[in-house]
């Protein structure tokens, strides 16, 4: 394997990576934040991602590179957990496996008892399930970008997600559940239906 | 986007961790950490020491260990991540053995037509999915590309008029609430100039061409370390065969305007030496144009999907890289659904400058 050469134009270089940095790192920090452990956990994360951007910045799309730099920072978030879990008897907790235990203060018992039902659903899913739910829900991904950082294609990404929704549906159901049965109105989410796949 | 799917989002925006955590005061100083990552050569070490110092603090042991896992984990992958379809025992194919003599002989950019001029047009297949069925459509676009050997250039980009897959995708489409799609973007026409700098001079995971090496053999090697190592950039891991990974990487390499035609020739031969690759036989692109075509099966992507090279044997200019869907995923309707996705090469040549009419070279 032969080593890499530095580019010509090292003062060009780090302006558009400074530039790209500034323009996505509020995102990438909210994913890892999402899915860390704690907010030290996931500024870790954001720096060996920026890390692995900087050393292969040929590698970055110029055009979108966001979904790249995810699908990085996911990369180093799965191997944070497992070392962590080979470095301790418990796991770092995928931060809904203990979404059941939401803020008993709320107003609406019942909107309480659809939360935990809910929370409850989506605990039981695996974690590719929840990541393909989230990447669109919390990160606010299309399906294309979506697919670039679970590495597969805009299609397949649009089976998983209908997969992944119908079980989560299912897993509601399990427990005697249905979606938008709280006295609290869920969703007037107007957002960007678009769920373009490839 | 049905309702059921809206109100399922919507929950589980509800419980984005992100609205309960907030914005704590005292965190990392983005600026801080940006001027620590630049200031490091791009090419050191990958984790430079005064740099890791810096950023671990109090914790570098406990990040050293991480460190470990993570290479540990790497090896894993790299051993484990051995996809399906592989097959022992290197072989070539006659047929790139043939194109490789007319690819030796491809012309190159001179001084006074030195934009390489690269025209694609690319059909690719959209699924909005809504409630448990799914709707699909084309929206093809044409790319026209002038790249000088420093990265300078212009890149134009058309989008084409989008089309149903079928009557049954627009009925879906018009139930679910017809929501904007392809017709916003039909006609639309982006232009990109390129500054020098990002030179096409190196591939993607920062290896020069002219690094590669000539001898088949040897770059058959190249190209399954590239696409075994999940350092490379190059799809390993991502569950793909060592063959399909290499169609892309090779086809990436194959389109490059600054390829020489000695490593073009050389590409094609080691292409052959890839375990797995296939001779397809004569086909036509979706361009209708007659070619013979090299591939692979994979049913990674979650339907079984040949991902094929098409060129033309004669010029060894690569006409189309193409993934044909053999089986409609179950999600989708198996009726008119289009199975074929490709990226025609249409025209190449040079060009004495970005936007002019360039010299075709077929």
């Amino acid at each position: 394997m032969r080593q890499r050469r530095d580019l010509p134009n090292r003062a060009d270089r780090q302006r558009s990576f400074e530039a790209l940095f500034r323009a996505t790192h509020s995102r990438v920090l909210a994913y890892a934040r999402r899915r860390a452990a704690s907010r030290e956990c996931a500024e870790e994360v954001v720096s060996e991602t920026y890390m692995v951007a900087w050393r292969r910045y040929e590698a970055v799309p110029g055009d979108e590179p966001l979904p790249w730099l995810l699908a990085t920072a996911r990369r180093v978030l799965s191997n944070q957990r497992r070392g962590a879990a080979r470095r301790a008897a418990g796991q770092i907790p995928y931060p809904l496996d203990g979404a059941a235990a939401v803020d008993p203060s709320t107003p609406h018992p019942e909107a309480l008892a659809e939360r935990q039902a809910f929370a409850a659903a989506f605990a039981a899913l695996d974690e590719r399930d929840r990541e393909t739910l989230t990447l669109i829900a919390w990160d606010g991904l299309t399906v294309t970008e979506a697919a670039v950082v679970m590495e597969c294609t805009g299609a397949a990404f649009s089976v998983r997600l209908h997969r992944a929704r119908r079980r989560l549906l299912a897993e509601l159901a399990r427990t005697g559940h249905r979606l938008g049965e709280a006295s609290e109105p869920v969703g007037n989410g107007a957002r960007d239906e678009r769920t373009e796949a490839r | 986007m049905n309702p059921r799917d809206s109100l399922l989002d919507e929950a589980l925006r509800r419980m984005d961790p992100l609205a309960e955590i907030g914005d704590a005061p005292g965190g990392q100083d983005p600026e801080e950490l940006l001027a620590l990552i630049v200031s490091t050569g791009p090419r050191q070490a990958r984790r430079p020491a005064p740099l890791a110092a810096r950023l671990w603090g109090p914790r570098g042991r406990r990040r050293l260990l991480a460190a470990a896992a993570l290479a540990g984990i790497l090896a894993i992958v790299a051993l484990a991540g051995k996809p399906e379809g592989d097959e022992e025992g290197a072989h070539t194919l006659p047929v790139l053995a043939r194109v490789a003599e007319a690819a030796a002989a491809q012309p190159t950019l001179g001084e006074d037509l030195p934009y390489l001029f690269l025209k694609t047009r690319t059909i690719g297949v959209s699924t909005a999915v809504t409630g448990g069925q799914a709707f699909s459509y084309s929206a093809p676009s044409i790319r026209e590309a002038w790249i000088a050997e420093d990265g300078s250039g212009l890149i134009r980009i058309h989008e084409q008029p989008g089309r149903w897959a079928s009557p049954k995708d627009r009925k879906l489409w018009e139930a679910s609430g017809a929501p904007t799609l392809f017709s916003a973007e039909s006609g639309k026409m982006t232009k990109v100039e390129l500054p020098p700098g990002r030179s096409p001079n190196f591939l993607p995971g920062g290896t020069p061409l002219s690094d590669l090496p000539l001898d088949p053999s040897e770059l058959a090697a190249w190209i399954e370390a590239q696409v075994t190592d999940p350092a490379a950039g190059a799809g390993a891991g991502n569950g793909f065969s060592v063959a399909v990974r290499s169609i892309a990487l090779v086809s990436e390499i194959l389109s490059n305007p600054l390829a020489s035609p000695e490593l073009r020739a050389a590409l094609f031969e080691a292409e052959g030496q890839i375990p797995g690759i296939r001779d397809l036989g004569e086909v036509r692109d979706q361009q209708g144009r007659r070619g013979v075509a090299v591939g692979a099966e994979s049913a990674n992507s979650g339907a079984p999907t040949v991902y094929s090279m098409i060129f033309d044997p004669k010029t060894s200019m690569v006409l189309a890289s193409q993934e044909e869907i053999l089986e409609a995923p179950s999600a989708l309707p198996d009726e008119g659904y289009p199975r074929t996705e490709s990226t025609l090469y249409l025209q190449v040549g040079a060009a004495s400058s970005p936007g002019a009419r360039p010299r075709l070279w077929h």
